[in-house]
């Protein structure tokens, strides 16, 4: 394509692997970097290492973090006696916006998946039962709600409720802004069980 | 393109960007087919979510490209739930279903009555006892054999002929061969050739398993590795006859949940 220049070629080809990237879009992408002044390319490129090099796992809430333990379970401000369970990274930082969740949170790493073939021991489950003594007033499970989530969160459930501990699911229903009539009945059900009085 | 509506159940999807993935469907009206779910894992999206394990009419634009078409609609007609004791165990032979099915279907053939039997299943899967499930799965997993011609022989020797309910009065352990296809009585076997063992009383049970309906087979209780075993040679049938290569992940997935340290 670039027969003049190999590099650019190279990293078209780099940025296409990236998800939700097309080809025209890595090209697009690709001569954007090469019109930046050098410094600011040159910053990219050390933020990328930076984030390869730097960032590990929490050793106690498996969440990325650059330092151990991370800043969030270090946090004085957040309430040490709730723990939120969430599957991936991304999720917690979602729920890390909401001001009305200040607990800690658990990453598992994923979610049993008979089809993926990720069993218990494959996830940080191990890591979240090491956490659970008797300062720990409730466990929020807040695996997606789809089977393999639902799935997962009975089964943590199954293993935490002999502790003694409480044991939530966050709320199924219809997401905010939506339209009832393009609702799905096992949304709707979920929304009439989960139903609060005024 | 034609709009086509077709009841459907989900096999398997692969994400391909931030809203957009590929369904691999099974059909009442055409088989297994691959569509294409654009803006499918939007939160927003205006259309009928796609869910798994659920039975689901779907509406598409019919094309002949690299997948059979693009989703236009999704609606839901009856959802599957496993909350019953036993969660994960009931998704696991659900999933093991599906994987089946992903894997030996022909693209955009219709299997009406296979359609039908693997509905039939789901159910069944919501409702059996937990320690019935494994009957039921094998029960599955034989059916579709036989419907797609695999059926492997299990009254009669596949060498000779002999029917087998005769030879299991003399011999305490029988032999299936997965190369030739079925139960094998000591005159056919050759030396060198990979047989698997088979107590008479697993061989009677998994033809009793290739002769029973749904119902029946629900009602049968099957230890875990006796159930184990057993779908440990249907595999190995299969592995030599359809050229599936590897085991199934959700049967591997039920191994990780018995030997999990987590188990206690």
């Amino acid at each position: 394509m670039f027969n003049s220049a190999e590099s650019v070629e190279r990293l078209v080809n780099w940025l296409a692997r990236l998800p939700g990237i097309g080809r025209k879009t890595a090209t697009r992408l690709a001569f954007h970097i090469l019109k930046l002044p050098a410094e600011e390319a040159l910053e990219l490129a050390d933020i990328i290492r930076d984030v390869k090099e730097k960032v590990s796992f929490c050793s106690v809430c498996c969440n990325i973090s650059e330092t151990d333990p991370c800043h969030t379970c270090t946090d004085p401000k957040r309430r040490k006696d709730i723990i939120c369970v969430v599957e991936e990274p991304m999720d917690a930082a979602a729920l890390d916006k909401v001001d009305e969740f200040n607990g800690l949170f658990h990453v598992l790493g994923g979610r049993l998946s008979p089809l993926d073939g990720i069993g218990p021991d494959d996830l940080k489950i191990k890591e979240l039962l090491a956490r659970l003594n008797d300062k720990i007033s409730e466990v929020i499970i807040a695996t997606n709600p789809q089977v393999e989530g639902e799935a997962t969160a009975t089964y943590l459930a199954r293993l935490i409720k002999p502790m003694g501990i409480k044991v939530t699911r966050i709320a199924r229903g219809l997401p905010v802004g939506a339209d009832l009539e393009y609702a799905d009945s096992v949304t709707l059900t979920r929304a009439l069980e989960g139903r609060q009085e005024f | 393109m034609p709009l086509e509506k077709a009841e459907a159940v989900i096999l398997k999807s692969f994400d391909w960007s931030e809203s957009s993935r590929t369904v691999h469907f099974i059909t009442r009206e055409f088989g297994k087919l691959a569509l294409v779910d654009r803006g499918g894992r939007r939160l927003n999206t205006k259309r009928g979510r796609l869910l798994p394990f659920s039975r689901m009419e779907v509406t598409f634009y019919a094309s002949r490209k690299e997948t059979s078409g693009y989703i236009s609609d999704a609606e839901m007609i009856e959802p599957f739930s496993f909350e019953k004791e036993g969660t994960l165990g009931r998704l696991a032979y659900a999933s093991a279903a599906c994987e089946l099915l992903y894997l030996l279907l022909p693209d955009e053939e219709p299997q009406t009555v296979l359609y039908g039997y693997f509905i039939s299943y789901l159910r069944q899967v919501t409702q059996v006892e937990k320690r019935c499930l494994p009957a039921l799965f094998i029960a599955f997993f034989l059916r579709l054999l036989s419907q797609l011609g695999y059926k492997p022989s299990l009254a009669y020797c596949c060498g000779c002929g002999a029917e087998i309910a005769n030879l299991t009065a003399e011999e305490e352990l029988l032999q299936f061969s997965p190369e030739r296809g079925g139960l094998i009585c000591r005159a056919c076997q050759k030396p060198g050739e990979y047989y698997i063992g088979l107590s008479a009383g697993e061989a009677k049970l998994l033809e009793t398993l290739q002769r029973a309906s749904l119902n029946e087979a629900a009602s049968l209780p099957i230890g875990y590795r006796d159930a184990r075993h057993l779908i440990e040679v249907l595999t190995s049938f299969l592995k030599f006859h359809s050229g599936l290569l590897s085991d199934l992940r959700s049967l591997a997935f039920l191994e990780k949940l018995k030997t999990s340290q987590l188990n206690g």
